[in-house]
């Protein structure tokens, strides 16, 4: 049922893991990672410095980390997001901001390696590339896991 | 809602929905709702209800709490603490004032001996 929701409340700091089964609104902080089947709400004046994965993603405030969405991520005019965001679809509405590697791609989060070992993460500022659905997956599979630059 | 609880429009909430679980600490000024799972510490400066359904394994420290689900864990309130008739509390509360509802299922220690805002006397 879409009636029942989780708000972090705009006085209130989750420090650890939040999972759901319904939709997360944030308007406090979350500081750890925050799971959702359904959507994930960073409003604004909310923080989540988390790894985000859910369904689809609302950015209106800010999110330190990565966000994985199986179907789409929004980040409106106040959004701020600096981590990586994997997404079949964005939005970004303009005065929102992103910065990190924007990977659109279809296939799932759980069937994609860890952000850590994408074999073609690289420095902030480098070009994007539609990297997962052009190699073949066993090619990023096998590469070795190298030191990158830590983003975010 | 219980009478004794601000009203909602007065303050701010967090709801942790029925479908959610939390681990780890939860802190805050707002009013906290348990409906979902909650394991770790909750630290809240205002009321906390443990709704019909709501599980809180944890160390909670709060001005009022009111359960009507599951806790499992210490409860200190420099308020009050209300165990309401569908509660099922295992842990110690520490409160100076306590209210324990018939049919309310409660297995700890209660210690009343505890001034209004005040730290611990004694462990």
């Amino acid at each position: 049922m879409a009636d029942t929701r989780t708000e972090i409340g705009p006085a209130s700091v989750v420090t650890g893991e939040i999972e759901a089964q319904e939709d997360v609104v944030v308007f406090g902080r979350v500081e750890g990672g925050v799971r959702s089947t359904a959507a994930v709400i960073v409003e604004e004046g909310g923080l989540a410095r988390a790894n985000i994965v859910a369904a689809s993603v609302v950015v209106a405030g800010s999110v330190i980390g990565d966000i994985h969405a199986t179907e789409r991520v929004e980040i409106t005019e106040k959004g701020r997001v600096l981590g990586n965001v994997a997404s079949p679809r964005l939005v970004l509405q303009a005065g929102g901001a992103v910065k990190g590697q924007v990977a659109m791609s279809s296939r799932p989060p759980e069937a994609q390696p860890q952000s850590r070992t994408y074999s073609y993460r690289q420095a902030p500022g480098a070009t994007t590339r539609r990297s997962s659905t052009t190699l073949p997956r066993k090619v990023v599979r096998e590469e070795p896991p190298e030191p990158q630059p830590k983003e975010g | 809602m219980l009478d004794s609880m601000p009203r909602r429009r007065e303050m701010a909430e967090t709801v942790i929905g029925p479908r959610t679980k939390v681990q780890g600490a939860l802190e805050g000024a707002d009013r906290l709702v348990v409906r979902g799972l909650v394991k770790g510490t909750v630290s809240v400066d205002g009321p906390v209800l443990v709704a019909p359904g709501g599980t809180l394994e944890a160390e909670v420290a709060a001005v009022e709490v009111a359960i009507a689900g599951a806790v499992v864990g210490r409860v200190t309130a420099r308020g009050r603490v209300e165990i309401l008739p569908a509660a099922r509390m295992v842990g110690d509360v520490r409160t100076p004032r306590i209210l324990i509802s018939d049919g309310a299922v409660f297995r700890g220690k209660v210690d009343m001996d505890f001034a209004d805002g005040e730290g611990a006397t004694h462990g």
